[in-house]
């Protein structure tokens, strides 16, 4: 089936399969940002913006694209200048994995919520997963970029 | 100023937190993609393959094992295990047949017109069936393994207390958040291998069992291995280089996350058993350990891991007699293998556990027992060496113990709260003679302008040898980082300095890299600033001298080992940790909160201190999810738990703030890797058993198993 | 695989009398992981475009939630803040933010799991459901919805929208998992007290949710001891044991919650 929609501000048209996720999709257009870490929405590796709101691709179909607007790291480059600064600065970032999706986490969890409390930046953090920092420097360099 | 000891931040951070670095399966990729058939029961002998005739398998490109031209067999320390299994199967998810095919739905489509039947064999899927012997999996006893290790006098027993108990450890999965991923790319009937691992020389010498000859294997970025990295990609790599060749075109394989929990390594479940001897003092005077470790359907890195088990069993605790036997079990369920630790983590918790458990024996504290057992100048390891490390050990054990406030909190006893320690060691580098086997080597290549290039086999993997590797070498030289290249290895350009494993990058590669760095130095004679460095480089290289400078590993004097009595030093050198773990009880839903966590380590120089501190705060994370959260569970040698809703990992609410520290810091560096895997889970024990007075022998301590104990 | 995306709600009730085995498509989260378990789904109808079913409105006796509305959009409603806390303590825990954004009200509600987080707190809220066919519209009671493990009544039909009437009350909410947060619940209990006395409910309890009718009659009669308390709650509840957890750990931990939903729900 045939899919309009935008990515990164700019329009999109493909063909793709119902089952297909929109995650393959993203990343067959080269996004390759979003990562596949687990394809059941549990690690967050593959965080986007679907229509507003940060969700894991990997859980929705790629029909459920059409007509919506998709922003992937790719196209958040200035706006997480900070951020990405601070993670390298701060040791936030190991194998560098899941860190995409942290980032994308960082930015949407600053612009919407914002509280430098830890408790809630590490709450804020349910649905990304790290397996090699154990989160610490990720929660501060969060906490940095707020300041 | 010395660039050792800055926390110089990582070369690959920009590329990895804004999206461009590209892993495997990022890379670009015009050809097939691989599946794996694989087996359906744990233990029985294939009857036949049937495919289905009325699906079109005609653009499909099949491999059995009879496409092998080399050995069917992947040579690690044994050539146990084949690549694909030719008449019998032994694990579920044991590979049988590949497929490849230019869509990926088209591949799983044609798994479901695949039929194999088998005779279906007894499985053995505890280690209590594999000891019986009824069925036998492996030799005539189903052992892979066995050590024991005996040193000193046995006491008088007479007026000595004893104390005898039983500990388990379970399976624990790596889950790097990128999962085994391995790409061929076919050129002129060439086979080259791209793809995410830790040792791309095993992948090199296990493609030349299988094909005779030397291919090229080159280290794509890699997210994540913590050991799931270190063997396993030798089959993967097998797996597309079988399909490439036959494809005539390149070939891509990347496990799903329920196919790489399912069907890769995993840590040791062991069942370890104390018997102790002491006074009332609670002085040591004897231990007799048996370590039993469930290795699996396959031999894989079994034996070396049973080998450091043993020499991490008794800690680093004066005892006048000490014996061990150890074993390694088959079973039909997937080989398990390398995972940060390596056999340390098991048996710490076992010795840690065992010492608290002592203290309670004679009500006394954990901090006395532990004390009165710390070693001296003439105390001897379990396999006979001095322990050199003595003094070390105990400024450490001592600060720890009183900057976490140790003894007034295990004295306040507030309900359901609880603390405790693990006091510990971890060796760098392989055990007994393995450096010296390996005989690693390190190359630096200077380039005339000026630049010095790293090349060697190591790898970077999450834990920053791209950084602290060029670090170490600019500090010799004088030189601004930026002086030193370090690509990801290709087997084909650099000096094999040995597997990425075993804590060994640093301690071992990074003193090779030192020597060599001396050396180029030396050859340049003296220079000031940069543009002198420049000027020595040229006039150096204009001679047509050698411009590239290489070391070897070569075993140090202080070392010395036995492998046949298993007796000597072990290790090149040993890094020191005591970690104190504070926990709080729900008594609604019985879950443990770590509260508050003390990481203190010894592991001499620490080169990139927010790195080390980086592995510190990760490896704890690990071992609480180790102690924790984390649970593989097996039905009738099917995995339960194959996906991340079941195998809980901890996130970032389920840790604590840790309070890390490093002591002596102006020793030669020691090994960090795994380090801080092996005491959480441990501490947090020794803490449960405290704040519940009743002991926590058994990993994981879900709520479930809280619950039970509160009854 | 059959996909049809439903432009409006006519053409979604169409599909859905065409198609009566077809899954509905919303936020997904079930619904992929269920596409790649199994092989027996034939077709989706994609209901994500029904706009009409996201509001979330305040009448003047009651809340409605249309089905469609995200956990997060429930979590930004001000309605739903100053009258429901009991819904915003049980989103807060629900999954996770990225989930949040995708899951629906009345996705969790339909998939009619066990563990539902959601479902329980609805029904000690006394939420009754719409629902809507080609025949036309109904309204149930919440608890009439479910007929077995991941079984509803739901015939030819599609949950419109959730209301729930305003009523003063206290409520108590726990929820647990393996962690802190992304839990599958083990158990969890919700309570609210009003004007009529106990009403509680949990997840994981049974094969699907149920209100403890025992348990509240217990409550209510304020003759309360522990052994009546295990004694009711062997009445209302009959979890399983699996590899996740144990039937044993469930029971305890069911018999805690209320005890201390009682102690606290009487203390204030």
């Amino acid at each position: 089936m045939q899919i309009r929609c935008t990515i990164n501000s700019r329009p999109y048209r493909f063909e793709c399969e119902p089952e297909e996720r929109l995650l393959d999709v993203v990343r067959r257009l080269g996004m390759l940002s979003v990562k596949k870490g687990c394809g059941e929405g549990e690690c967050g590796t593959c965080s986007l913006f679907f229509n507003g709101k940060l969700v894991n691709s990997c859980l929705l179909l790629a029909p459920q694209m059409q007509g919506a607007e998709i922003v992937t790291l790719e196209g958040l480059q200035k706006e997480t200048e900070t951020i990405r600064e601070n993670f390298a600065k701060e040791g936030a970032v190991q194998c560098g994995f899941c860190t995409p999706g942290f980032v994308m986490r960082a930015y949407d969890y600053i612009i919407h919520e914002g509280s430098k409390d830890e408790k809630r930046v590490k709450e804020a953090l349910d649905g990304n997963i790290c397996r090699c920092t154990g989160y610490q420097k990720i929660v501060e360099a969060i906490v940095k970029s707020m300041s | 100023m010395s660039l050792v000891g800055q926390s110089v931040v990582r070369v690959d951070a920009a590329s990895k937190s804004d999206g461009t670095l590209e892993y495997t399966d990022d890379l670009d990729f015009e050809g097939l993609y691989g599946a794996v058939v694989r087996s359906t029961i744990a233990h029985g002998n294939i009857l036949s393959i049937t495919f289905d005739e009325t699906f079109d398998f005609s653009d499909f490109v099949i491999v059995d094992h009879r496409d092998i031209e080399g050995r069917n067999a992947n040579v690690m320390l044994t050539d146990d295990q084949p690549f694909l299994a030719e008449t019998k199967v032994r694990f579920i998810g044991e590979p049988i047949l590949l497929l490849a095919h230019r869509s990926q739905r088209m591949l799983k489509e044609a798994l479901k017109h695949i039929d194999i039947t088998y005779e279906p064999l007894t499985p053995v899927l505890t280690v209590q069936e594999s000891l019986d012997c009824k069925t036998l999996l492996y030799g005539d006893d189903n052992l892979f393994k066995t050590i024991r290790t005996e040193k000193g006098e046995e006491p008088d027993y007479t007026a000595l207390k004893s104390l005898e108990k039983h500990y388990s450890t379970p399976h624990q999965e790596q889950l790097y958040m990128e999962t085994q991923s391995m790409i061929a790319r076919y050129c002129d009937g060439a086979v080259r291998i791209v793809g995410s691992m830790q040792c791309p020389f095993y992948v090199e010498s296990a493609l030349f069992a299988l094909t005779g000859k030397k291919i090229e294997v080159e280290q794509a970025p890699t997210g994540g291995g913590f050991g799931g990295k270190e063997d396993y990609p030798s089959l993967i790599a097998a797996y597309v280089y079988l399909l490439s060749k036959k494809a005539k075109q390149d070939v891509k394989l990347v496990y799903d996350r329920a196919e790489d929990i399912s069907f890769t390594t995993k840590r040791h479940p062991s069942a370890l058993h104390y018997k102790s001897h002491f006074d009332e003092t609670g002085k040591l005077h004897a231990l007799d350990i048996e370590i039993t470790l469930d290795g699996g359907a396959y031999v894989t890195l079994t034996p070396v891991v049973l080998a450091r088990a043993v020499l991490h069993a008794a800690g680093f605790y004066d005892c006048g007699y000490i014996k061990v036997d150890a074993r390694a079990v088959a079973t039909n369920t997937p080989p398990n293998g390398a995972f940060r630790g390596f056999g340390a983590p098991q048996v710490i918790f076992g010795i840690e556990r065992h010492m608290d458990d002592i203290a309670r024996c004679l009500g006394i504290s954990p901090m006395e027992v532990r004390e009165r057992n710390l070693p001296h100048s003439r105390s001897v390891s379990v396999t006979g060496a001095k322990i050199g490390e003595y003094t070390r050990l105990r400024t450490l054990f001592e600060t720890t113990r009183k900057a976490s406030g140790f003894d007034e909190k295990e004295a306040a006893g507030t309900p359901y709260k609880g603390i405790g320690m693990a006091l510990f060691m971890h060796g760098g580098g392989f055990t007994g003679e393995g450096e010296t086997l390996l005989a690693s080597k390190v190359w630096l290549d200077l380039h005339d302008n000026g630049m010095v290039e790293i090349r060697i086999g190591s790898v970077e993997m999450g834990q920053g040898t791209l950084t602290a590797l060029p670090q170490i070498v600019a500090d010799v030289l004088a030189l601004p980082i930026t002086m030193i290249r370090y690509h990801l290895p290709n087997t084909a350009k650099v000096a094999d300095s040995g597997p990425t494993v075993a804590s060994r990058t640093v301690m071992i590669v990074g003193e090779l890299l030192r020597e060599a760095a001396n050396a180029l130095k030396e050859a340049l004679g003296r220079y000031g600033s940069e543009a002198e460095y420049l000027d020595a480089v040229r006039a150096y290289l204009k001679s047509g001298a050698q411009s590239r400078f290489q070391a070897a590993y070569q075993k140090p004097d202080t070392v010395q080992w036995d492998e046949e009595h298993f007796y000597g030093n072990g290790y090149d050198g040993y890094s020191l940790g005591c970690y104190v773990a504070e926990v709080e009880v729900d008594p609604v839903d019985y879950r443990v909160r770590v509260s508050d966590f003390y990481a203190y380590n010894d592991v001499g120089k620490v080169v990139n201190p927010m790195m080390a501190e980086g592995q510190v705060e990760g490896g704890v994370a690990q071992g609480i999810g180790y102690a924790l959260y984390e649970r593989i569970a097996y039905q009738d040698g099917k995995l339960r738990s194959s996906r991340l809703s079941d195998y809980s990992v901890p996130l970032a609410a389920d840790l604590p703030k840790l309070h890390i520290a490093f002591l002596n810091t102006d020793e030669p560096s020691k090994g960090l890797g795994e380090l801080p895997m092996d005491g959480p889970a441990a501490a947090i024990g020794n803490a449960l058993t405290h704040a519940l007075d009743t002991a926590f022998d058994n990993l994981t301590i879900t709520p479930e198993v809280v619950e039970q104990k509160c009854r | 695989m059959i996909y049809h995306r439903a432009e409006h709600l006519d053409d979604a009730l169409n599909l859905i009398h065409q198609h009566p085995d077809f899954l509905l498509l919303c936020g997904s989260t079930d619904v992929a992981v269920q596409l790649s378990d199994q092989n027996t789904v034939q077709g989706l109808i994609d209901i994500g475009g029904l706009s009409e079913l996201r509001a979330i409105e305040m009448g003047s006796e009651s809340i409605h939630i249309g089905a469609l509305a995200t956990v997060t959009e429930i979590m930004e409603s001000a309605a739903v803040r100053t009258h429901l806390p009991l819904l915003i303590a049980a989103s807060e825990v629900f999954a996770s933010h990225q989930i949040r954004n995708l899951a629906t009200l009345g996705g969790n509600i339909a998939n009619a799991s066990p563990a539902a987080d959601l479902t329980a707190v609805l029904l000690v809220l006394n939420a009754t459901l719409t629902l809507g066919s080609k025949q036309g519209r109904r309204e149930i009671a919440l608890d009439e919805l479910f007929c077995g493990y991941k079984c509803t009544k739901l015939d030819h039909e599609m949950i419109l929208g959730i209301t729930i009437p305003l009523q003063e009350h206290q409520w108590y909410y726990r929820k647990a998992g393996a962690r802190e947060r992304l839990n599958i619940a083990k158990v969890s209990l919700a309570v609210v007290k009003n004007s009529g006395g106990y009403c509680i409910s949990g997840a994981s309890l049974n094969p699907y949710a149920l209100r403890l009718r025992h348990v509240e009659e217990l409550l209510n009669s304020g003759d309360v001891s522990d052994e009546k308390i295990s004694e009711a709650l062997a009445q209302d509840i009959a979890p399983s044991g699996s590899f996740r957890s144990t039937k044993a750990y469930r029971t305890r931990v069911a018999f805690n919650m209320v005890k201390e939903a009682f102690s606290s729900l009487e203390a204030s």
